[in-house]
């Protein structure tokens, strides 16, 4: 019965560790600026704290986006709400006009691997795969996006490859998380159904990526 | 006695023999001088009527051919020329001709009898299929003179060398069958056409030939490149050989080719229905060789622009409209300046061409103010004859009456209540949805004393029907040039307009569409692109538009449209076309259907903002200026559209250019 007890007790203590250590990890990805952001908040609550958001639409659909200006990686954030509740939360790093060499700018080992070794800490090796298609010689929107499914929430991490970096307008890196019940797919550009222009994900990762995210038995690809 | 008897009886017979033929010169002389007398006397009526300049060409046709038939009839004329001095003008161009065909056909003796017959034997071994669609259709059918033989023969200098060249081309040419030939002779023929044609001696003059050459290196080079062999008489390829010609009239390097290859170009855009192009063409390259020409040079050529070019357009273009009269004033100069001509024919020619010419231009566009004024320069001339004035009086009364009617093309939409607008300039675009119903109808104004009634109405262009009241939708978007002509007083009036017809934008709002392009959308509102309605202010489009259109429409007007057309151009600049249609088009979705026609404004000046984008993509700067300086030439220039009228919005409204405000 001790024994059981203290097994018990063990579990409980262990399942609480995690999600706290969850809920810990995603606020290491979002800037302290944000932090008193969350899923499901309400748009006019969202107003209050951060009167200086530009924004398009209205309560009932609207996106907002907020400059980050004290963070190493992220240089903006979008917010997408519905309903007036918040249902997608985004930090970006994205190119300025005034960046002139964009493959340092977003050099992949200094930038991808941390966010990407501590969301398979975080959620595993498990992931969906996504990755957009073709839009013409020059454009390629946000691919690949790799994306988890907690409980919750999904995640998706999306970046353009280094070999594309310098064709594509915007080249960025986005982390989203996307509220319980929305389909992820709305809150990215379509897929493009020409012929021949399909991008196999693999393709679309560099090695050491690759190494992070296969490099173990337990990648299971849906 | 005998002797006599039988020398009395051979005469006899000789006299019987040479009766019939001296009588029948006789009469030959008598009416071929009744020609002449006909055709002076039908040139100084042929103001009454275009059916009678008809009548004048086939009589002069006449008188040439008979002229070749019997050469001796060319002294009769001159004589007849010398005796009635006054009339002498009215037969310059035909002994001008005569003189020159008789140059030409020596220099033609020696080089035309073996290739001609060479080619007879030639055409008739040819299978029926290839004559019609092939080479030889491309031959003749883009002959675009053959309607101005006339004018073919003004000049006549080529060597016997150039004339023996240009036969040899036009028999190898002919000789050309199949795709194949084509690909092995055609580029030395093309080659061949083109050393003629731009001989820098200036050595080719006779307009046909000049065509027939340029016409056949322009076929031969689109015909390498193209890769549909039956299509030759196909208006598509006819544009690119007129694209081709107007290479050659760049490359040309003698002042006289550039001449003759502006007639070629002109005329293969009349040939394909497109006069006004034609009399642009020839007006704008004029200031390449026109002052380089002669006197006689330069009035044949104004004289082609004026009754050639000018006559052919259609009314409703005031550029040609100004071309046109331009171009008879200029020739009324060559008038006073020859001095060939006494002061009274001077006068009477002039007025000839008032009354033809000019007033007929201003009439058919129906400037009746313009056309009465050069119909007083007729009345009030005193050296005028007395019937011309009679003609001009004639006529000015009739236009005062019509002076006194207005011919309306209205129209009306559901949401009109009933009520009717005039469409009152050709350039106004009536703007409607798909689907959507509208009605037209043509009325006329008049004083209420009197009833005048159309004799006819018929609607031509995407709408055909006679009705002068009628209902109706369109399924497909696009521009739809329509023309309604209505017949009264023996006159018919012609009235064109468009109309706009767009889809209602369907599909994502421009919320919706923005998060799923959350990136372009993060850095539109962070430009300040995109933003909330409440915020507009704060946008550059909006921003800019208002600074450099200062109280200019704000609201449907040249400052909305310049706005619209901005906002787009960056959009597309920077995020690309689709997302710019994607957030601009979605900007419109949900408005209400009574907004439709600010709605068919804005969607039209976002596209053109687009286009903008698209044909500056070379510029690759990321400052603004290049979207600001294209959005104020597109709005000077009449791409973009505005509401005719900013008082009564949207209902009535009709777009038009912003270059017509």
């Amino acid at each position: 019965m001790k024994k059981f007890i203290i097994i018990t007790n063990f579990l409980i203590f262990v399942f609480f560790f995690t999600v706290q250590a969850k809920a810990s990890i995603l606020n290491e990805f979002i800037p302290t600026e944000l932090q008193n952001i969350d899923l499901e908040m309400n748009y006019a609550d969202f107003k209050l704290l951060h009167p200086e958001a530009k924004y398009i639409g209205n309560s009932s659909e609207n996106f907002s986006m907020l400059e980050i200006t004290r963070d190493e990686i992220w240089n903006g954030c979008i917010l997408i709400f519905k309903n007036e509740k918040l249902k997608y939360i985004a930090v970006l790093r994205q190119k300025s006009d005034d960046v002139i060499d964009a493959n340092q700018y977003f050099n992949i080992e200094q930038k991808i691997l941390p966010i990407l070794k501590k969301l398979i800490k975080v959620f595993g090796r498990t992931i969906i795969k996504k990755v957009n298609k073709k839009k013409d010689n020059l454009t390629i929107s946000h691919e690949p996006i790799i994306i988890w499914e907690s409980n919750k929430n999904k995640i998706c991490l999306g970046f353009t490859p280094s070999q594309f970096i310098n064709k594509v307008q915007n080249p960025n890196i986005i982390l989203a998380v996307i509220a319980e019940g929305e389909d992820f797919s709305s809150y990215f550009p379509e897929l493009h159904n020409s012929e021949n222009s399909e991008i196999a994900f693999d393709e679309m990762l560099n090695t050491s990526i690759k190494d992070v995210l296969y490099g173990s038995i337990e990648v299971k690809i849906k | 006695m005998k002797n006599n008897r039988l020398i009395f009886i051979a005469m006899l017979l000789l006299l019987f023999k040479a009766l019939p033929v001296l009588a029948s010169e006789v009469e030959l002389v008598s009416d071929f001088l009744s020609d002449v007398k006909n055709y002076a006397y039908k040139n100084q009526l042929k103001v009454k009527s275009f059916v009678t300049v008809r009548d004048i060409k086939n009589i002069k046709r006449k008188i040439l051919r008979q002229i070749d038939e019997a050469p001796s009839l060319c002294s009769e004329l001159q004589d007849f020329t010398r005796a009635n001095s006054e009339l002498s003008y009215l037969f310059n161009g035909i002994l001008r001709d005569l003189k020159e065909k008789q140059k030409f056909e020596l220099l033609q003796k020696n080089s035309n009898k073996s290739s001609n017959a060479a080619m007879a034997v030639k055409q008739s071994k040819r299978p029926l299929k290839y004559r019609l669609s092939m080479a030889e259709q491309m031959f003749y059918n883009f002959k675009f003179t053959s309607c101005f033989v006339s004018t073919a023969k003004i000049f006549v200098e080529e060597s016997p060398e150039i004339l023996k060249e240009y036969e040899s081309i036009k028999i190898e040419f002919s000789s050309i069958e199949d795709i194949e030939t084509l690909n092995q002779k055609g580029p030395a023929l093309a080659k061949r056409c083109e050393t003629l044609l731009l001989n820098p001696e200036g050595g080719f003059y006779n307009i046909e030939r000049l065509e027939n050459i340029a016409v056949v290196a322009a076929a031969i080079n689109v015909r390498l490149n193209s890769d549909d062999w039956e299509s030759a008489d196909s208006p598509v390829l006819k544009m690119r050989i007129i694209d081709r010609l107007a290479k050659l009239y760049s490359l040309a390097p003698h002042f006289k080719h550039k001449c003759m290859l502006t007639m070629t170009l002109s005329n293969a855009y009349l040939n394909i229905g497109l006069p006004h192009h034609a009399l642009s063409a020839s007006y704008y390259n004029k200031k390449d060789f026109y002052n380089k020409l002669a006197d006689s040079e330069k009035s044949d050529f104004i004289w082609y622009l004026a009754s050639n070019l000018a006559l052919e357009c259609p009314p409703g273009n005031d550029n040609s409209l100004k071309i046109g009269i331009e171009c008879f004033y200029e020739y009324c100069r060559f008038i006073d300046a020859d001095i060939n001509i006494d002061e009274n024919a001077k006068a009477n020619r002039k007025a000839e061409i008032y009354l033809e010419a000019t007033s007929v231009l201003y009439e058919k566009n129906e400037k009746y103010f313009e056309a009465i004024t050069e119909l007083d320069k007729i009345i009030n001339d005193d050296k005028v004859y007395a019937w011309v004035k009679n003609n001009a009086l004639e006529k000015k009364q009739a236009l005062q009456a019509f002076l006194n009617l207005k011919i309306n093309v209205m129209f009306s939409n559901e949401f009109m209540a009933g009520k009717w607008k005039v469409i009152d300039k050709p350039y106004k675009y009536v703007p409607l949805l798909t689907g959507q119903k509208f009605k037209l109808k043509v009325e006329l104004e008049q004083p209420t004393e009197s009833n005048i009634q159309f004799d006819s109405v018929n609607w031509y262009g995407e709408i055909q029907t006679s009705e002068p009241e009628f209902e109706f939708s369109f399924v497909e978007q696009g521009k739809k040039q329509l023309r309604v002509e209505a017949s009264l007083l023996g006159k018919t009036i012609t009235r064109s307009f468009a109309i706009y017809v767009k889809n209602k934008p369907e599909g994502l709002s421009d919320v919706s569409f923005a998060k799923k392009y959350p990136i372009e959308t993060f850095k539109a509102l962070s430009k300040k692109l995109i933003g909330a309605q409440t915020m507009v202010e704060e946008l550059e489009p909006f921003k800019w538009a208002a600074e450099t259109y200062k109280n200019n429409g704000s609201h449907n007007g040249i400052q909305d449209a310049a706005r619209h057309a901005y906002w787009n151009c960056l959009l597309t600049r920077y995020f690309g076309e689709d997302y710019a249609k994607g957030i601009t088009d979605g900007h419109e979705v949900n408005a209400s259907l009574e907004l439709f026609a600010e709605v068919i404004m804005d969607l039209y000046n976002n596209e053109e903002g687009r286009q903008i984008a698209k044909k500056h993509s070379h510029n690759v700067g990321n400052d603004y200026s290049c979207c600001r300086s294209a959005v104020i030439n597109s709005v000077e220039n009449g791409s973009t559209l505005c509401f005719d009228d900013l008082v009564n919005l949207n209902k009535d409204a009709l777009l038009l250019p912003t270059n017509e405000k």
